[in-house]
């Protein structure tokens, strides 16, 4: 007897302190604009063939050099749990997906054959964000800051002279932060309209990549491709590594049996964004 | 009319500006590269490949800066904030092996002992929001354009070859260049904490962002010596303008500390 009113009394104590516990959750989706620009990774080459002399046939790397290269543009869709301490300070942590594709034409080079790129990107993140907020009668102005962290993969193509070639890139952690405000007008006592701005920035590097498609004249097909062409492995440095030089057409060549190697390239996303959602309160406000 | 209506408008803006106040700060700190530019140096010497990569460290060093502001109301304000770095010295060292007794040999990239610096400047007018929590404790969060002026300068120690009768010749270069360029634009923003310590005087602290692409328009040659002896007036040209257009990323991020003073 004694235990069950204990229970009882715990029971009732927790629903009160739950009814008393800010909670929200907020579904929204943003726009993303790019506000910086890079030199695009060369995550791959792509090499064609070519005539080289009077009868001869060369493979020469198509040129993907792009001076003013981003991604960070796009739509991100995503839902976070918020928690407010009191009237002024509380917490966020949302989950989001975000996705961007984009073709790219190189810079023009005049000896090379210029590539068409492809990039198709995805993350998915998590964004725990201290708040801090101003209330006026119906609606309120709330401070955001916090860190990014997510994974990310990316999809890259390059196409020139009917030859094509894509590239998976490993999924790899993304880091960075964020900063923004929010606008929050009251609709009932449990429903909030969300407009909000404010900047991330986030990075990703990935470490492998796998071959997944190809075509073209003069290619093999994908199964008859040796282990250089079909993995690379992207590292810090490269040390040692034997090639051996062909003096007719002063190509070097590699172990085709290993994968190749190349430095680790990062892709910078630096944006601002543009983003609505619906707050509901788990409290009556 | 005119001038009874003129002397209403004034009176009633500065009535609604009442409670505003003029404040002054000081910061210090220091701001990392966010996304440092990678050069890489690929060698093929006798069949064996080794390639190297640097950082570029553009907007890295110990931030010094004052602020004006004004407070509209408690919320809002509006803040130009200046800052300028220093210790932005950096040094990068990729091994060059001596090729000249070499069968066979391919160098591709900077090779050497490179040491650069970066003198900026820059501004960025803000809005700031505040919140106060407590009695003497407020949060902040501020953004605006971020007006940057950098000067890179480089100094360079490698070693380039030439052909004689005798065969490939090594010859020891040193050299040094300043690239300028003039207001690049990007985005400055914060989040911080101020604490009141006395009605005049409060202590900030904040994390600090920019983001901004600088594009530098002139390079010149400084110093061009090789094996000791000067050969800057073989140069054909010491100074290119209007066709450099290399871009270096600015782009920060750190912490700064400081002292407000509200008048």
């Amino acid at each position: 007897m004694n235990n069950c009113l204990v229970t009882l009394i715990f029971i009732i104590c927790s629903f009160g302190r739950a009814e008393s516990q800010q909670f929200y959750v907020k579904p929204y989706i943003r726009y993303h604009q790019s506000v910086v620009t890079q030199n695009a990774p060369q995550y791959f080459t792509l090499t064609v063939s070519a005539p080289y002399g009077s009868n001869g046939i060369i493979d020469r790397d198509v040129w993907t050099q792009i001076n003013k290269f981003s991604i960070a543009d796009g739509m991100k869709y995503g839902a976070c749990f918020g928690y407010q301490f009191d009237n002024i300070i509380g917490v966020e942590a949302g989950i989001d997906y975000f996705k961007t594709s984009k073709k790219i034409m190189a810079e023009p080079a005049g000896y090379a054959p210029t590539g068409m790129t492809q990039w198709k990107y995805q993350a998915v993140q998590a964004s725990p964000v201290f708040t801090f907020k101003k209330n006026k009668k119906k609606s309120s102005f709330v401070g955001k800051a916090g860190i990014i962290i997510g994974i990310a993969w990316l999809q890259n193509t390059v196409t020139a002279s009917n030859a094509h070639e894509t590239y998976q890139l490993n999924k790899n952690l993304s880091l960075g932060y964020t900063l923004g405000i929010e606008y929050d007008r009251k609709l009932n006592h449990y429903l909030s309209l969300a407009i909000e701005g404010g900047l991330e920035h986030s990075s990703y590097t990935p470490k492998k990549a796998k071959l997944t498609a190809i075509g073209g004249v003069n290619q093999y097909s994908l199964e008859d491709q040796k282990e250089r062409q079909k993995k690379i492995n992207y590292v810090s440095q490269i040390e040692n590594i034997p090639v051996s030089l062909d003096s007719y057409t002063n190509i070097y060549s590699y172990d085709e049996n290993k994968p190749e190697l190349r430095l680790k390239e990062a892709i910078k996303l630096s944006s601002v964004y543009l983003g609505v959602g619906i707050k509901y309160n788990f409290y009556k406000k | 009319m005119k001038k009874e209506l003129l002397i209403f408008l004034t009176l009633f803006l500065f009535s609604a500006l009442s409670k505003a106040q003029v404040y002054l700060k000081v910061h210090t700190g220091y701001s990392v590269s966010a996304d440092p530019e990678k050069l890489q140096s690929t060698e093929i010497v006798n069949n064996v490949k080794n390639v190297y990569q640097s950082k570029i460290k553009t907007g890295e060093g110990a931030n010094l800066g004052f602020a004006a502001g004004y407070h509209f109301n408690k919320n809002i304000s509006f803040e130009i904030t200046s800052n300028t770095q220093a210790f932005t010295k950096k040094k990068i060292s990729i091994p060059q092996r001596d090729v000249s007794t070499s069968n066979s040999w391919s160098l591709n990239g900077i090779f050497g002992n490179i040491e650069y610096s970066s003198k900026i400047f820059q501004f960025a007018p803000q809005i700031v929001y505040t919140v106060d929590y407590h009695k003497n404790l407020f949060f902040y969060l501020k953004a605006g354009p971020d007006f940057l002026m950098a000067n890179n300068r480089t100094v360079r120690n490698y070693v380039s070859y030439s052909f004689d009768s005798t065969g490939l010749k090594p010859h020891q270069v040193d050299d040094s260049y300043i690239e300028k360029g003039g207001i690049n634009i990007g985005l400055q923003s914060s989040a911080g904490i101020e604490y009141k310590f006395s009605k005049k005087v409060h202590f900030t602290g904040e994390f600090i962002s920019v983001i901004c692409n600088y594009k530098h328009k002139t390079s010149e040659t400084i110093k061009y010596n090789i094996d000791g002896a000067n050969h800057l007036n073989d140069l054909n040209y010491t100074t290119e303008k209007n066709i450099y257009g290399i871009i270096n990323d600015f782009s920060s991020w750190g912490i700064n500390i400081g002292i407000k003073y509200l008048f």
